[in-house]
Parts: C-alpha cells; sequence; structure tokens
C-alpha cells in the first residue's frame, strides 16, 4: 500500500486508462516484428515473412480483443480493491479516532440514539397503522357502517346501529360484497376442562364473507341462522380449536357448553384468519334477529361491510345517504336526522391518530435535527483542534476530496454506532407504546419490522451525512500555511464562531417550536381535565344485557327481570346503587330521537327539535352521579300505567324554554308514540355523551319501567374497584337467567380513559420530545459558550490583567450567550406561530397563540439558556491571568 | 500426436508461462520462442494464444509486467513472476508430477 493511496488511482489511469487498446496493440506489433524479422533472416522474403509470421500468430483480432477485455477487466478489479481498500482505511482510521476521544464520541452516540430512536419509534407506529397494510384479505374493500346524527357534527363517525336498521340497508344496498353486525360476547364455557371466560362475539352470517373466511372444517353460518328463533351455533378459531379440543377433527356437529348450554360446533375456522376487534376472540356465534324487539333505537351494534372492488367510495356513499333518507321517511320518529357513516376500515382503525401520527414524526425528526446541529458543532470544534493534522496531511500531498472523505466516514460510522443504538431503543420504546398506547397502537401490531429497520438505516446514512458535512468541509478548506504556521491557533474562529452560533440558534430555535406545541398540548389537557362530564365515573361497573323476547315476552317480565338484578346487585356487598339504561354516556352509543313540544306545531319533522334519549330506572342518576337541578328525579312509581313524565337536562331546558324552567312542560312522543304526551318532572345535569370535548345538546330521560326495553345496560357503582365485582354481578344475573349471554363488561372510568387515551399519548410523547429537545440545545448552547470561553482564554486573561473584574468577564461571556438565544428564541417564535396552527385540531380550549404559553416558554428557554452559559462565564470569570498569559 | 482439448491446453499453457518466466524477466515473443524450442510447437500451435494467457495471469496476480527496451532496442513489454506467481507454480508444478505420475502409472499397468 502506498503511504498516501489517495493519489495513485487518478495517476494510473491518466497513464493506462485510455492507452489499453494501443498497449495491446504494441505489444501484439512488437511480436509480428519480431518474427518477421526472424523469419526474413532464415531467407523469406520480407513481405513472405510478415505473412508466415501472422499465419503463425493466428487470429489476430480475436486475441487482440481477448487481451483488450482481461485488462480492462483487470483494471476494474484493481479500481474496486483501491476504493475497498481506502474505505477499510478510512474505517480504521475512524475507529481509531473516535476510540481516541471517549468522552466525545459517548455523548454523540447518546445524541444520535436519541434523535434516530424517536424518529425510528413515531415511525413503527405510523408505519403499523398508516403505511402497512391492514392483515385481512383484501383490506382495502373494507369498512365500517354507523349511524350519526346530522344534528351533531361531533360524532360524525358514528359507532353503532341497531339490527332492526341494519337489516334495511342490508336489503337495500347494492354496492356491498356483504355487511355482518357484530356485538361482542363474553360466554362462560364449561365442561371440557376448566371453566373459562371466552371472549367471543355474535355476528349476522355474512361475516365470514365479508373477512373473506373460508372455514377449515364445516361451514360457516347460514344466512337463515340469522332469522327470528335460531338457535345459536358456534364456529371455533383454528386456535381455540387446537388448545381447548386437541384439534379433534371430528369436533363439527359435537355441542360445546357455553353459559350452562350446549352449543353445536359447525365448523373451524383455518390457522390464518385474521380480522379487527370484536371479531378477533375464540368463537363465534349466529346473532339472530329478534322481531318483537324491532327496535330501531337500541343502536348497539357495530356493522362491517366489503364493498364491491368495482364501486367508488362516493357511490357507496351516494347509496348509503339514499337508503338513511328512506328510513328516515319510513321511521320518522326513531330515525330522525339519522345519517348512515360510511367509514374505511384503515380509518376507523387510525381513527383521530392520522394528522397527530404524523406530527409526531415531524416533532421526533425536529429532535433528531437538534442532535444533528449539536453534532455538527461539535465536530466543527473539534475539526479546528485537529486542522493542524489535515493540514499536514494536505501538505504530504493527500488532496481535499480525500479529507473529506475520512471525515465523512467517521460521521457515518459515528452514526451507524448512534443507529445501531437508537435502534435498539426504538425497539424497546416501540413495545413500550405498543403495550400502554390507545386502543388504535395497541391492536395495531406496532412492532420494529424490516420497514422500520430500512427507514432506521436509511436515517442513519442521511444523519451521518447531514451533520458530518457542514464541518467536513470545513476542516478540509482550512489554509494549509495558516496551519503549519506556529501559534496559529484560533484564527479560523471567525467563520467557524459564526457558523457555530447559527447552528445553536437552530436548535433553539426548533427546541422552542417542540415546546411551544407540547406546552398547548398540555394546557389542552388540563382543560380537558378540569371538564366536568356531567358524571362520577369512578367506581361505575358496565355490562350489556339483551333478553329474548321467547322467554320476555312482556313489557312487565323485562321490567320484573331489570328491577330484580338491580336489587340483588345493590345488595352485594361495596354495591352503592345499581341501574338500568338504554345507552351509556362515552361508550359510542346513541339514541338521538326527535320530539314535539306541546302547543308548538311543525311544518316538517326536520323542525322538530331532537335530544338524546336515555331510559333510565330511577336510580341512575344516583349510580353515574348526576346532579339534580330542579324538580324531582324518576321514581319506582314512574312506571307502565302511571302518568307519562320525562326528566331533561339544564341544556335541553334552554334550548326550548331560555329563561324558564322545564318543570311541568310537556313533550310529545320521544317516550313511544305521537300520542303519548309527558310531562317533565325534573331538570339534570349536562351529560357529556360523545366525549370529554363537545357539547352533546339537549338530553332527556324516559322511565324504564314506563318502557322496559329488552336490551339494557347495567350500571353499578361500588366503592371499590368496578371490575373486580364483575364476577359476582355476572353470578346474580346467571341466579336470575342461566341462558342470558353478557356483553361488554367495562367500566365507565375505561370508556372515559379511553376517550382521552388518545391524546394523553400524544402530549406525552411530545413532552418527552421537547423535553430532548431542550436538554440537547442547552447542551449545545453550553458547548458553543464553554468552547468560546477556552479559545479566548488568553484574552481574558489580557482583559483581566488591563483591570477588568470578574463581574465584567461574566457579563461578557452571558451576553454572547444571552444574544444567541435572544435570536433562537426570536426564529423560534415565528417557528412556532407558523407552525402551531397544524396542530389546531388538537387543542381544547387554548388557542395557537396562547399568550401565556408564547411568553411563558420563551422565559423558560431563556432560563435555561442563562443556566448553560452561567456555567462556562463562572469558569471565564476564574482565569488566572498570569496563569492565561503565559500559556501561550 | 492428435492436439489435445482446449481447456487441457488453457492450463498447461499457463503453467508453461509461469515456468517461463521464473527463469527471469521476458517479453512475449521470448515467452513464445521459449515454449515452442521446449516443446516443438505441441503445445504453441497459435503463438497469439500466448497474449491472453500474459494477460490472464497479469489478472490474476502472478505475473506482472513493465515497458522496457529489447535487446534490439525496441520498446516491449516485459513480464516477470510476482511472489504469488512464484508460489502458484510450485502449486501447480507439485500437481502436474502427482497427475503425471499418476496417469503413466494408469497407462503402464494397462
Amino acid at each position: 500500500m502506498s503511504l498516501i493511496p489517495g493519489l495513485k488511482r487518478p495517476f494510473r489511469r491518466v497513464v493506462h486508462g485510455p492507452t489499453i487498446a494501443e498497449d495491446v496493440d504494441a505489444e501484439i506489433a512488437f511480436h509480428l516484428e519480431m518474427r518477421a524479422e526472424q523469419l526474413a533472416a532464415a531467407g523469406l522474403a520480407p513481405a513472405v515473412a510478415r505473412a508466415e509470421a501472422l499465419k503463425q500468430f493466428g487470429n489476430l483480432d480475436a486475441f487482440t480483443n481477448d487481451c483488450r477485455v482481461i485488462s480492462r477487466q483487470r483494471e476494474r478489479d484493481m479500481r474496486r480493491f483501491d476504493l475497498m481498500d481506502a474505505l477499510r482505511q478510512d474505517l480504521r482510521y475512524a475507529a481509531r479516532q473516535l476510540r481516541r476521544s471517549p468522552g466525545f464520541t459517548a455523548v454523540a452516540i447518546l445524541l444520535l440514539a436519541l434523535g434516530i430512536g424517536a424518529t425510528s419509534a413515531i415511525f413503527s407506529v405510523v408505519s403499523a397503522l398508516l403505511l402497512r397494510p391492514l392483515p385481512y384479505a383484501h383490506p382495502e374493500q373494507l369498512a365500517m357502517l354507523a349511524e350519526y346524527s346530522a344534528r351533531d357534527e361531533s360524532a360524525k363517525d358514528g359507532m353503532t346501529t341497531s339490527y332492526a336498521n341494519f337489516l334495511d340497508w342490508h336489503a337495500q344496498a347494492t354496492s356491498f360484497e356483504g355487511m355482518a353486525v357484530v356485538q361482542e360476547w363474553s360466554p362462560s364455557l364449561s365442561g371440557n376442562g376448566e371453566p373459562e371466560r371466552i371472549k367471543a362475539a355474535l355476528v349476522y352470517p355474512e361475516m365470514f364473507r365479508v373477512f373473506d373466511a373460508r372455514p377449515m372444517l364445516g361451514r360457516g353460518f347460514l344466512p337463515e341462522e340469522a332469522a327470528e328463533g335460531s338457535e345459536i351455533r358456534v364456529v371455533l378459531s383454528h386456535g381455540f380449536w387446537q388448545r381447548r379440543f386437541g384439534g379433534d377433527r371430528a369436533i363439527v356437529g359435537k355441542t360445546i357448553i357455553l353459559n350452562a348450554r350446549a352449543r353445536t360446533v359447525v365448523g373451524v375456522l383455518p390457522a390464518g384468519f385474521r380480522a379487527p376487534p370484536p371479531l378477533d376472540g375464540d368463537l363465534w356465534g349466529n346473532l339472530p334477529f329478534d322481531p318483537s324487539d324491532d327496535c330501531r333505537t337500541c343502536r348497539h351494534l357495530r356493522v362491517f361491510a366489503r364493498v364491491k372492488p368495482t364501486v367508488p367510495p362516493a357511490r357507496v356513499r351516494a347509496e348509503l345517504g339514499a337508503i338513511a333518507a328512506r328510513l328516515e321517511a319510513a321511521y320518522p320518529k326513531e330515525n330522525a336526522f339519522t345519517r348512515i357513516a360510511f367509514v374505511p376500515l384503515r380509518e376507523r382503525v387510525v381513527g383521530r391518530l392520522r394528522e397527530p401520527l404524523w406530527l409526531l414524526l415531524g416533532a421526533a425528526s425536529l429532535v433528531l435535527l437538534i442532535a444533528c446541529a449539536n453534532l455538527s458543532n461539535l465536530l466543527i470544534a473539534r475539526g479546528v483542534a485537529r486542522a493542524r493534522e489535515f493540514a499536514i496531511r494536505t501538505a504530504l500531498g493527500a488532496n481535499r476530496a480525500r479529507a473529506v472523505r475520512q471525515l465523512l466516514t467517521e460521521s457515518v460510522l459515528l452514526a451507524a454506532v448512534g443507529g445501531a443504538a437508537g435502534l435498539a431503543l426504538a425497539l424497546l420504546t416501540t413495545r413500550w407504546l405498543a403495550a400502554v398506547g390507545p386502543q388504535a397502537v395497541r391492536a395495531g401490531e406496532v412492532g420494529v419490522d424490516w420497514r422500520v429497520i430500512a427507514f432506521s438505516a436509511a436515517l442513519t446514512l442521511v444523519t451521518g451525512l447531514a451533520f458530518g458535512m457542514v464541518p467536513a468541509l470545513k476542516a478540509a478548506t482550512t489554509d494549509v500555511h495558516e496551519f503549519l504556521k506556529e501559534g496559529a491557533r484560533g484564527s479560523t474562529s471567525g467563520g467557524g464562531a459564526r457558523l457555530r452560533g447559527a447552528l445553536v440558534v437552530s436548535q433553539l430555535a426548533i427546541a422552542l417550536t417542540l415546546l411551544v406545541g407540547a406546552s398547548l398540548l398540555i394546557k389542552s389537557f388540563a382543560r380537558l381535565q378540569r371538564v366536568d362530564p356531567g358524571l362520577r365515573p369512578a367506581g361505575v361497573l358496565t355490562l350489556t344485557i339483551s333478553l329474548p323476547s321467547a322467554s320476555y315476552p312482556t313489557p312487565e317480565s323485562r321490567s320484573a327481570f331489570f328491577t330484580r338484578l338491580i336489587e340483588r346487585a345493590e345488595a352485594l356487598p361495596g354495591v352503592r346503587s345499581a341501574a338500568a339504561t338504554t345507552n351509556i354516556p362515552l361508550s359510542g352509543n346513541m339514541d338521538r330521537v326527535g320530539f314535539g313540544v306541546e302547543g308548538q306545531t311543525y311544518t316538517s319533522d326536520a323542525d322538530m327539535p331532537t335530544a338524546e334519549r336515555y331510559i333510565v330506572t330511577p336510580g341512575y342518576f344516583a349510580t353515574l352521579g348526576i346532579a339534580l337541578k330542579s324538580g324531582r328525579l324518576l321514581t319506582p312509581d314512574d312506571r307502565v300505567g302511571r302518568a307519562h313524565v320525562m326528566v331533561v337536562d339544564d341544556a335541553l331546558e334552554r334550548q326550548l324554554w331560555p329563561g324558564e324552567s322545564a318543570v311541568g312542560k310537556r313533550i310529545r312522543g320521544a317516550a313511544g308514540g305521537d300520542s303519548i304526551v309527558s310531562t317533565v318532572v325534573g331538570v339534570v345535569g349536562h351529560v357529556r355523551h360523545y366525549g370529554l370535548e363537545v357539547e352533546s345538546g339537549g338530553q332527556l330521560y324516559v322511565p324504564f319501567l314506563a318502557r322496559p326495553s329488552s336490551y339494557s345496560n347495567v350500571l353499578v357503582r361500588t366503592a371499590g374497584d368496578p371490575l373486580a365485582l364483575a364476577s359476582a354481578v355476572r353470578r346474580e344475573v346467571r341466579a336470575l337467567d342461566p341462558n342470558l349471554p353478557i356483553f361488554d363488561v367495562t367500566s365507565m372510568e375505561q370508556f372515559l380513559d379511553a376517550s382521552v387515551a388518545g391524546r394523553r399519548f400524544i402530549m406525552g410523547l411530545l413532552g418527552a420530545f421537547a423535553g430532548v429537545a431542550i436538554v440537547m440545545a442547552a447542551v449545545g448552547l453550553y458547548g458553543v459558550v464553554a468552547y468560546a470561553v477556552s479559545q479566548r482564554t488568553r484574552e481574558i486573561g489580557l482583559r483581566m490583567a488591563l483591570g477588568a473584574q470578574r463581574s465584567d468577564v461574566t457579563r461578557m461571556v452571558v451576553r454572547e450567550g444571552v444574544v444567541l438565544t435572544a435570536v433562537g428564541v426570536a426564529v423560534g417564535l415565528a417557528a412556532a406561530t407558523a407552525s402551531t396552527r397544524l396542530m389546531a385540531s388538537l387543542l381544547y380550549g387554548v388557542s395557537a397563540t396562547d399568550p401565556l404559553v408564547m411568553a411563558g416558554v420563551p422565559a423558560l428557554l431563556f432560563a435555561v439558556a442563562l443556566l448553560a452559559t452561567w456555567l462556562p462565564a463562572r469558569r471565564a470569570a476564574r482565569v488566572d491571568p498570569m496563569v492565561a498569559l503565559r500559556s501561550e | 500426436m492428435p492436439a489435445p482439448t482446449m481447456e487441457l491446453l488453457k492450463g498447461t499453457l499457463d503453467v508453461l508461462v509461469l515456468k517461463t518466466l521464473s527463469w527471469g524477466p521476458m517479453h512475449g515473443y521470448a515467452v513464445a520462442n521459449w515454449i515452442r524450442q521446449r516443446t516443438e510447437s505441441v503445445l504453441l500451435v497459435e503463438e497469439g494464444a500466448l497474449y491472453p494467457a500474459l494477460h490472464r495471469l497479469e489478472r490474476r496476480g502472478w505475473i506482472e509486467s513493465e515497458w522496457g527496451v529489447s535487446e534490439n532496442n525496441r520498446k516491449a513489454k516485459f513480464y516477470q513472476l510476482t511472489t504469488r506467481g512464484r508460489a502458484q507454480l510450485r502449486a501447480e508444478v507439485t500437481s502436474w508430477a502427482r497427475y503425471a505420475h499418476a496417469v503413466s502409472q494408469v497407462l503402464q499397468t494397462g
């Protein structure tokens, strides 16, 4: 190897490269001439000798060509070898350099690991939720259908519908290959081993067509199994079949005991079947329609659908719009203002996280950018210290491109190590995010896959080049002669200081932007936490029961069942109160009805007011902690055969009778047919039905005992952990009727929690990024000021020798930091003002330019910056003038 | 004597070139003469075949070339064995001897 490998290559290319052909020709010509001369000497005539020489040589063109080809190949080999060799050398040299300054290397790797780790972790979430196709067959055709109220802008996506409405959609729509209602189901399995509670779902038979599932054993459900009075039969998941029945291939036709009742197994799905919750359980049962329960407002079923591949979304929406209009006309009370939302499954899965996720990815990239700027600064400082080394190398003949390449190799090597550490960090973080994130993230199979690894690798390379480029160019272009002169240290500090200053300013500006964003989110969250939901969720267990019409044909029987259940639940130790309700706030249920105010006439149904309706037992208000404002609550006497009464919330009171009391006012409809007129007997506080962020419009409460529904949620308030009570409540249900399925066991707190989980997730991550950003920026500022101080030790010593006080020196250094910070804050404020508008949809009760945040964050940044400059300033003030002056 | 197959010829030629150059640096013409004299032209029917062989050996790093001046004062390209080439020649000679011994044993016991 030559001492300076960079030199050898261009030299050789000049001498040999273009002359390979000539070279071969000359070599062969020499041979032919020599042979001809020899033959001539032996007595042949010159022309004959030349011909004979050619003849002995053989196929001249072929051999010449072979030689050229081989020579060119050899040339290429050598070039490649040189390159690899140079790279190996560069890498070895770079590794040695990094090992030689372990402090710098450790800081650099930490910065990179944080930046690349944060970005990769967020990317893994983005990749899983936004980029990767959903893991179902032809996922782009899958959608969810749900009802929403045209009167309520806040819940346009809707959540659920009723079986009766679904059947009409199913009969009328032509855009779909299949459509199915789904209800969560958690039956207990007994017999054949340990009893256990299993995760299951009751589905409309077409569900398997929607998810393109073909049973590997037996069959799926038949259309007639949705009909009234059908037995519930079950299809098993592959995993459950293996786990619980040892993969018994004769399982089809056998019965299993669910909720103490024998159910026939009709099929087993193959192992690869995947579906979103709640369809991802152990088994599925058919959900028969119950005509006596033709309850159009019992909106508690989710609908999955598969669109025909050729039908564009616009046509699907148009068709659903027409169907909704027909249903509204046919059932004006039940379906007042009811629209059908068509939500592609991807959107449903990602929900409102789409924009925030991109925002978070942007924020993480900004953290990485700060890390890069910081590293650039560190490298420039090192570059100055190593300028002599490069000056010598240049003087010895290494060219500048070569020096730049050497420095870039160092930064890419650094980035590679940092990137590997970052990927490890991302692996941990991603696992954590997937465990604690909001529902969509937990369900999204978020993880580090090849996409994430490829992303991290690309990011690492780009990062290495990004933070290495400026310092490398800078170091490589320093003037050789300057540096070979003795005592010329610091001569580049003019331009270098400006560049370093600019890098610090950009770090401060980015940190400020992130801090402002995080502060706005934190303030929004705090505002939201102070919002009174109108109910007290702590300690409330919720579950859902649907009474089959065969066993509970009359209103009296249904009323009796729920009354007895509530009594038994209330008798349980620790239970304060219990209630039944058709509609639970924050749960995604909805039951919006149109009605008339007595004395008013309406030209059309569209003019009628609407309200969210809850059909509740008397204990409902106490159980959810809803406050009575005036009048009275419902009592056990408000039941079938008594005077029709209802309770309204204060929002409806204000809307319908502004300035008056609602008590004593009369409402037509809402509690049943048009002929029923109910008297308002009380007014309660408004409850935030669709989440903390939105007022939900008016609400009214109809006595359950007057209009007992077969479908109801049961709420139980306890002093302790509500979920701990679940099994006791189940036992009470079973004691009353062992065959009843129980659905959706959860707690009010979980509903409330789910409604803010996404927001908390975003706030937490952005907060963490902002925290990391401000620390990095402070370290960066500290580094620049400290470096400036160390470069100016002599000057400071001189000033002090000439009579400057320590305080003067401190002030001089701090001023430098303050100026940089001021510029950073100014730029950052401009950037923040421009960018926080992107997050307007994430803010609650806070303007994107909230004055407190816009003033407080810069103040905080200034405080941190002062600390970061005060430390080196204090060191500067301690400089001993004698030592400083003697040191050079 | 029938001409050996091309592949065998190629391999044989390579060894012969290495052997020839083990006497010292030579240009292609000298190598050709040397081989022709020793083998009575059996192994070098077409002299031109020598040149791809030389270039091939150079690509493998067994020989290296340099332009110089020939005995009659002309510019000529001289080839010389490298260290690796010398090692290669030793290896080839050993395996040739073993091969030839094996073959002749078979032929004699026939």
